[in-house]
């Protein structure tokens, strides 16, 4: 026959008792201990990414850096591109897209402008400055070259900034005609 | 002194808590990410025509060549083909909600709840990944609900057993830690703006004529109706003036309302600046427009405003 008083000897006693809820309290810490760890190590990781990536590679989303209006500027130009009957062409054709949000908080002296993933058509048109006549007619004229319909358009530049002491508006305006630039001679 | 600072601190974060803020905040935040994630979907379908089109935002303009320009995400690095292929981010978007649906009514919450937040950084690098920009405003949804899903993928086990044993409201499921995290992911959002600023422009950027340009070309040069803050700002330039000063005041200081995790007793503080923070974004939608900044202005709402005492309360008085 089967003996079962030492069975309930044993299971009545503390030592039995106690060793059971050892196993349990160790499964529980353990459980706890690997929880806590699991928060420590999430928490801290997200922490340092945080923190790193910004100043590390400034783009990375969804840690970059923002950069949105941090430049201090005192002035830009709108301009408006004409064909010959007057009807308005898209400035970024020709080098004037006021690209502004994808020039890195429109700083100026920033020379690589463009700070998202793909390359935009290219353009003088800086937020913060003012482009010369110069600049702007070989904008135009290389806009040109890939326009042969165009035998020349109107360019308008209009300078914005303080027009006195208390407001902003259009400070000047300057309108130009560019004329395709001239083939070079057969000799 | 310093290791008694240290172990308050410790002891502080491993606290927990009855998890009706937390629930809350999650439902939020989902909600928040949802209207994002569709704002940017309308634009994505709105601009991206054929693969040879970029967005600014939400601006539609030319690519200039299918090259790379730089990397801005953590998936930069797959090819080009499989960055601009249509059906991937409109899969992605349709898998977000599906999650998102799952986690809000708090199911398989180990799984949804790491899925939607991937899912929704996912598509946001997608759709920066066609763009000449990168609007960083919903940066702070993504890295919070990157933080939320933490929290209930870590606790899944104990959320399933209260939900089982219908005592989810009763437990402590709801570690101070993540409130914590949440508010230095907004802290430091909005001090980096400020710093950026302070580093790019010097105490020059407040002399009011910076605000006042950047107001006259994002509303009047696109023809946008006027209102009494526009007339403020555009005809004042004192009043622009004070006004970004007050900004770049409260950008930097912004990192203060961490503090509280500290010395509890400047709770204040992190009010003070949540209050700054909706008067600042609220002069942003009258400025500027909405540019789906609400997402952002949720949260910033939600976790420097004091709901975390408030909802509790509100929950129990209900019941």
């Amino acid at each position: 026959m089967f003996d079962d008083r030492w069975l309930v000897q044993k299971l009545r006693s503390g030592d039995f008792l106690s060793k059971i809820e050892r196993m349990n309290n160790s499964n529980h810490t353990s459980f706890m201990d690997r929880r806590r760890r699991a928060e420590l190590v999430f928490a801290c990781t997200l922490t340092l990414l945080m923190v790193t990536v910004p100043i590390g590679w400034e783009k990375i989303f969804p840690f970059n850096q923002p950069s949105f209006f941090i430049a201090k500027v005192h002035t830009y130009c709108r301009y408006k591109v004409l064909d010959p009957l007057g009807k308005p062409l898209t400035a970024y054709e020709f080098g004037l897209g006021d690209f502004y949000w994808a020039q890195r908080g429109y700083f100026t002296e920033i020379p690589d402008q463009e700070r998202g993933a793909v390359r935009l058509p290219t353009t003088i048109n800086i937020f913060g400055q003012v482009q010369t006549q110069k600049a702007v007619t070989q904008a135009i004229r290389d806009g040109l070259e890939r326009r042969p319909d165009l035998e020349y358009v109107t360019v308008v530049q209009e300078i914005k900034g303080p027009v006195d002491s208390k407001s902003v508006g259009v400070v000047e305006t300057h309108e130009w005609r560019v004329m395709r630039a001239p083939e070079p001679s057969a000799e | 002194m310093r290791s008694k600072l240290c172990v308050d601190v410790v002891e502080r974060l491993s606290e927990r808590r009855t998890p009706q803020f937390g629930q809350c905040a999650v439902w939020v935040m989902l909600a928040a990410a949802g209207y994002s994630l569709w704002y940017v979907s309308m634009n994505y379908a709105f601009v991206i025509h054929h693969g040879d089109n970029a967005h600014i935002y939400n601006f539609q303009v030319p690519l200039a060549s299918p090259e790379r320009h730089r990397a801005i995400s953590f998936i930069s690095f797959l090819p080009f083909s499989v960055l601009h292929w249509q059906p991937l981010y409109w899969t992605c978007v349709a898998a977000f909600y599906a999650a998102a649906t799952l986690w809000f009514f708090r199911l398989w919450c180990r799984w949804t709840a790491p899925i939607a937040a991937f899912l929704y950084t996912f598509c946001l690098s997608l759709f920066w990944e066609h763009g000449g920009a990168v609007a960083e405003w919903w940066n702070p949804v993504a890295t919070s609900l990157i933080i939320m899903a933490g929290w209930q993928c870590i606790y899944a086990t104990e959320i399933r057993d209260a939900l089982r044993a219908g005592e989810f409201w009763q437990r402590p499921l709801f570690p101070v830690w993540v409130h914590e995290l949440n508010v230095f992911s907004l802290a430091w959002f909005y001090f980096q703006t400020g710093w950026g600023k302070l580093t790019t422009s010097g105490l020059a950027w407040v002399d009011g004529t910076s605000l006042q340009l950047h107001v006259h070309r994002f509303r009047l040069d696109f023809g946008e109706p006027q209102n009494f803050m526009h007339h403020l700002i555009l005809s004042h330039r004192l009043t622009a003036s004070l006004f970004s000063a007050g900004v770049l005041l409260l950008e930097c200081s912004a990192i203060l309302a961490v503090l509280p995790l500290f010395f509890p007793r400047f709770r204040w503080v992190r009010h003070l600046i949540g209050l700054g923070i909706t008067l600042f974004m609220l002069g942003i939608f009258l400025l500027f427009g909405l540019w789906a900044f609400e997402s952002l202005f949720a949260l910033a709402l939600l976790f420097l405003w004091p709901f975390d005492r408030w909802i509790p309360r509100w929950m129990q008085a209900g019941s």
